[in-house]
């Protein structure tokens, strides 16, 4: 297992995706998401540390996003583009994990920026794989770029 | 010499009376006897009375010569008359030549002035034209045109094939006259000439002037527009030919008048002191000249009847006056000379009578003092007087004889010359009582006493009825003439715009107010028939005044009543509508002001498709031959192109509705589009996520709980788990069949070895499993295709071969290509369960399964797939198989373009 496990903020509004998604991390062995937001707004909110998320000691900035795109309230895909025009917040790796596997969806996603696209397995164990490849990778392989934390 | 002269006076009263007697009696017996007596009487008196005998010898001299005279005046004027007479029948001929010269050349010039407006006209064009205006000519053989002194259109053709093509400036023939009319620059007439097509004809060419559009110069020699009179016909048609008692002929070729060759009839006429006139051409003028075929009267004056007559009487008065003189003597001399002077003056009024009658002159003698008129015989008849009541006294005469409106006219003359103008002359006309109008030519002479007062006019009467006609029928034909002209250029006018119009209204606009003014009504209007309303509407007008009635105005098609006589193109006349019966219009019209109304059929391939209504305020006469026969023509023009205005405003009203209807159906199917991207974009998201939550929480049971569920439960949450993974795939394929329906393809050479390689690296797991025996081909050509959908497709064929195998057994799967006329076959081979021939098309469709979800699981959605991409990249599908032998699943593509 790693020696420095990564911080990710889980961007999901699907309760079952959430509690299958906690369970992989807990399943690889991995600590529990630093943070669940339901919707594109609280992204929104909780990466510019304000409203709730103020408090960046209690909130603090992850080292990876998961995102999923189909959201309330604003889409992934938006949350991504507001995410890429931020000062000190643009080098953050996004990687979504969504269910659609829509060409349109992958090509718009890395064009906006995404580090990576997943397709949501429907099998359980696949989802655990991802999530334990997710930290090994991104964890340990990746050099991580320095996030500025305002 | 006072004594001989009483002696011999005394002799010559003894024996004058019997000598009288003598001569009185041979008088009676004849000219013979009577010449013996004054022989006689002569010898007698001869030697001692010497002037006894010249008296009677003068007398006789003076006689003669009266005579010779009175015959010479009869001879000539008998000879004017004739001249006269036929110059008067001379005058039909040569107005016939002219209006046909003119009817060609004011032809030749209508065309020309088109061609430099317009340019050459289309053959089509050039032949409606020319049919039209030849239909009222008869003697015009053909017209041409000649851009650049070349012919390039003839009509009618027939006939005239060989004029076709001719280049004016290799005929030696014709082109001087050709360089002549670009010097003059107008009308020339040529010939009669030897045309190059054979016959003979009469040339009328007019030099074009045209404007380049292009450069915008000032207009430049173009070429030329010829109209060919046949000449045979020409003069068949001018009554030449029908005067059997006159030898005619005509020269002045190429226009010169006198100065040109003869070019038909007899030469010599010109040399038999011929009556000439000249017919007045386009250009120049011919000379027709014509002779009686016996020739002129000639001067035979001592042969004449009158001359002998008044020579006898002479004689016999002569010798009478002899006796006399030698009977009486000298002292009877007073007496002689007044028998002389009665004699002059009854000769003289013998002379005069004689010539009078002959040359129909009636002659008046008119006592001023009495105020009586003497009457010739001639007189009597030209005025148609009686002799039995006295004859009229000069206002009787204007009051009874002369022409109403012509009564001021001699009074005015005859008050001049009573004021003593000694000469007048003057035309006017009288009414005979049998009711004919005659014109009569007065020539007066007043006579005066010898104190210079007037005592007698005398008046010569001339009936001129012929010659008024010929000149009034003259004028007649030129004022025609004239008409024909403005009426054809006219209706090249209306022609013209007519052609030029595009939509009905433009047609009917430029037709309308041209065609009003040639026929001179007040209103011309254009009602066509809408068949689909059973109405009739008036679609344009043009009118003097305002009027209620109004384009746009609509009325019941039964206004029309029966329209059998319009189809039969019969023009229709209301000349008073007041008169017309159960007309449901009639209120209407009464109100609008009309009172004559005329309809003219528009008639488009026997069909009739409405009328061009005339109508006045005024109750109106028929309408004239002419106008009837604008009206015809106006109407077929505009029939015509107001049928074609419709049919093009009918076809580019169904473009517009066409082209709304593409809009809106492409609208339509861009909506459907967009919504069924949407359903499929919800289907990937929301319908899948419920069932990574049955195989999620299935697993975490099975997992987290093994020992509470059981073997059974175990069981049952892998089966909940494992129906819910392939709904999965179910929706997945369904969402890549329904992409590749939708989704732009673009399509390029790609390399088929390369798909291959992908597919099989995308199914490495099934063949691992299966341990699949593959037999793959070295070489692939490229294909023209996309690279995504072919890898797709040949992925499915593998994974295809893979699952039909009979349970137990191992798949063996080759893939091969074949080459073939610019296409490339892809064949995937197995040796498989394989398919009856009876499915083999209804394995390509959605959902189509052979085998239950047990045996061989799978969606049914697989080669559906393979069909609607290989479809989408222009290809074909198909399977060659067995039962339990094997299939061959094959697709063929385009063969791949190098890129160049």
């Amino acid at each position: 297992m790693s020696t420095r496990s990564i911080r990710v903020l889980l961007v999901e509004d699907n309760r079952n995706d959430i509690l299958l998604t906690r369970r992989a991390f807990r399943k690889a062995a991995l600590p529990e998401p630093i943070a669940i937001v339901e919707d594109g707004e609280q992204a929104v909110a909780y990466l510019s540390a304000i409203n709730e998320f103020a408090d960046r000691h209690a909130h603090p900035l992850p080292d990876l996003v998961l995102l999923d795109l189909k959201l309330p309230r604003m889409t992934g895909l938006e949350v991504l583009a507001w995410l890429r025009k931020q000062q000190g917040l643009q080098g953050l790796p996004v990687v979504v994990l969504t269910s659609s596997r829509e060409i349109t969806d992958v090509n718009r996603a890395y064009e906006l920026g995404a580090n990576s696209y997943l397709s949501k397995p429907v099998t359980f164990d696949s989802l655990a794989r991802i999530v334990s490849e997710l930290d090994r990778y991104w964890g340990e392989l990746n050099v991580l770029p320095e996030v500025e934390r305002p | 010499m006072p004594k001989p002269g009483s002696r011999q006076s005394a002799a010559a009263g003894k024996t004058g009376p019997h000598e009288t007697a003598e001569a009185r009696a041979s008088l009676e017996n004849g000219a013979a006897s009577s010449a013996d007596a004054s022989r006689s009487a002569g010898r007698r008196v001869f030697g001692d009375n010497f002037h006894v005998l010249w008296l009677p010898a003068l007398l006789l001299i003076a006689g003669l010569i009266a005579s010779y005279q009175a015959a010479v005046l009869h001879q000539h004027s008998q000879r004017e008359h004739l001249r006269e007479d036929t110059s008067a029948r001379l005058e039909p001929v040569h107005s016939d030549l002219s209006r046909n010269a003119f009817a060609a050349a004011y032809l030749t010039e209508g065309l020309a002035s088109l061609i430099s407006i317009e340019g050459e006209p289309s053959s089509r064009r050039f032949r409606t034209l020319a049919a039209a205006s030849l239909s009222h000519n008869s003697a015009i053989r053909n017209i041409s045109v000649a851009p650049n002194n070349v012919i390039s259109q003839v009509y009618p053709l027939k006939g005239n094939e060989a004029a076709l093509g001719l280049r004016y400036a290799e005929n030696a023939e014709q082109w001087p006259m050709i360089r002549r009319m670009m010097t003059v620059k107008h009308t020339l007439v040529v010939g009669p000439v030897s045309l190059v097509q054979g016959g003979i004809g009469i040339i009328i060419r007019r030099p074009v002037y045209a404007a380049d559009p292009a450069s915008g110069s000032k207009a430049r020699y173009w070429g030329l527009v010829s109209t060919v009179i046949d000449f045979p016909t020409l003069i068949a048609q001018s009554h030449l030919s029908s005067d059997a008692d006159l030898r005619l002929a005509l020269r002045g070729t190429n226009g010169r008048g006198a100065e040109g060759g003869v070019f038909w009839g007899d030469k010599h006429v010109f040399d038999a002191n011929p009556v000439l006139s000249d017919v007045t051409l386009p250009s120049g003028t011919w000379q027709l000249a014509a002779a009686p075929q016996k020739g002129w009267p000639g001067f035979h004056a001592f042969d004449s009847s009158y001359f002998r007559a008044g020579g006898l009487t002479t004689l016999s008065l002569s010798g009478l006056l002899l006796g006399l003189l030698l009977a009486r003597s000298a002292r009877r001399l007073e007496t002689v000379q007044r028998t002389q002077a009665e004699t002059a003056l009854r000769d003289s009024e013998t002379r005069l009578s004689t010539a009078q009658e002959v040359a129909h002159l009636g002659f008046l003698d008119w006592n001023i003092g009495t105020n009586e008129i003497a009457y010739s015989d001639e007189a009597y008849r030209l005025y148609g007087i009686s002799r039995e009541s006295a004859p009229p006294t000069p206002d009787l005469l204007i009051a009874n004889v002369v022409y109403s409106e012509d009564r001021a006219l001699v009074q005015k003359r005859l008050a001049e010359a009573a004021e003593g103008l000694s000469k007048f002359e003057f035309d006017h006309r009288i009414l005979r009582p049998d009711g004919t109008v005659l014109w009569i030519t007065t020539h007066a002479e007043l006579v005066r006493d010898k104190d210079g007062n007037p005592v007698r006019l005398l008046i010569t009467a001339h009936d001129i009825t012929e010659r008024k006609a010929a000149e009034r029928e003259k004028a007649a034909a030129t004022e025609q003439l004239q008409r024909y002209a403005e009426r054809l250029e006219s209706l090249w006018e209306i022609d013209r715009l007519i052609l030029s119009a595009r939509s009905t209204e433009e047609v009917a606009n430029a037709a309308l107010a041209r065609t009003r003014k040639l026929v001179g009504w007040p209103r011309v209007s254009i009602l066509l028939i809408d068949r689909d309303a059973g109405e009739l509407v008036m679609i344009a007008s043009s009118s003097e005044r305002e009027s209620v009635l109004r384009p746009g105005f609509r009325t019941p098609l039964k206004t029309l009543g029966e329209v059998d006589d319009l189809r039969r193109g019969e023009i229709r006349t209301y000349a008073d509508v007041r008169d017309a019966e159960d007309w449901p219009v009639k209120q209407t019209l009464l109100d609008a002001g009309i009172r004559t109304l005329v309809f003219v059929p528009l008639i488009v391939e026997s069909e009739l498709i409405g009328v061009l209504g005339l109508s006045s305020e005024f109750v109106a006469e028929s309408l004239p031959d002419e106008s009837t026969e604008i009206l015809r023509q106006v109407a077929t023009s505009l029939a015509v192109a107001l049928q074609q205005a419709r049919l093009h405003e009918r076809l580019e009203q169904h473009a517009s509705e066409l082209e709304e209807r593409v809009e809106a159906r492409t609208a339509e199917l861009a909506d459907a589009n967009a919504e069924l991207e949407a359903f499929a974009y919800s289907v990937a998201h929301d319908l899948r996520a419920p069932l990574r939550a049955m195989t999620g929480f299935s697993q975490a049971l099975i997992e987290d709980y093994t020992a509470e569920l059981g073997d059974e439960g175990v069981d049952y949450a892998q089966r909940i788990s494992s129906a819910a993974s392939s709904m999965d795939r179910l929706i997945e394929d369904l969402l890549a069949y329904s992409r590749l329906a939708r989704a732009e393809i673009h399509l390029e050479p790609v390399s088929l070895r390369q798909a291959i390689d992908e597919a099989l690296s995308q199914q490495q797991g099934a063949i691992e499993t299966s341990r699949a025996k593959l037999k793959i081909d070295e070489v692939f050509p490229e294909v023209e295709g996309n690279h995504r959908t072919l890898v797709q497709v040949i992925s499915n064929l593998i994974s295809n071969g893979l699952k039909f195998v009979a349970p137990g057994q191992t798949p063996s799967i080759r893939i091969s290509s074949e080459n073939a006329r610019g296409r490339v076959r892809l064949n995937v081979e197995d040796k498989g369960i394989g398919i009856d021939p009876e499915h083999e098309q209804r394995i390509f469709r959605v959902f189509e399964r052979l085998h239950g979800g047990e045996t061989y699981p799978g969606t049914g959605i697989g080669l559906a797939i393979v069909r609607k991409g290989v479809e989408r990249m222009n290809g074909r599908v198909g399977v060659e198989s067995q039962p339990s032998e094997g299939s061959r699943f094959w697709i063929e593509l385009d063969a791949g373009k190098e890129p160049s």
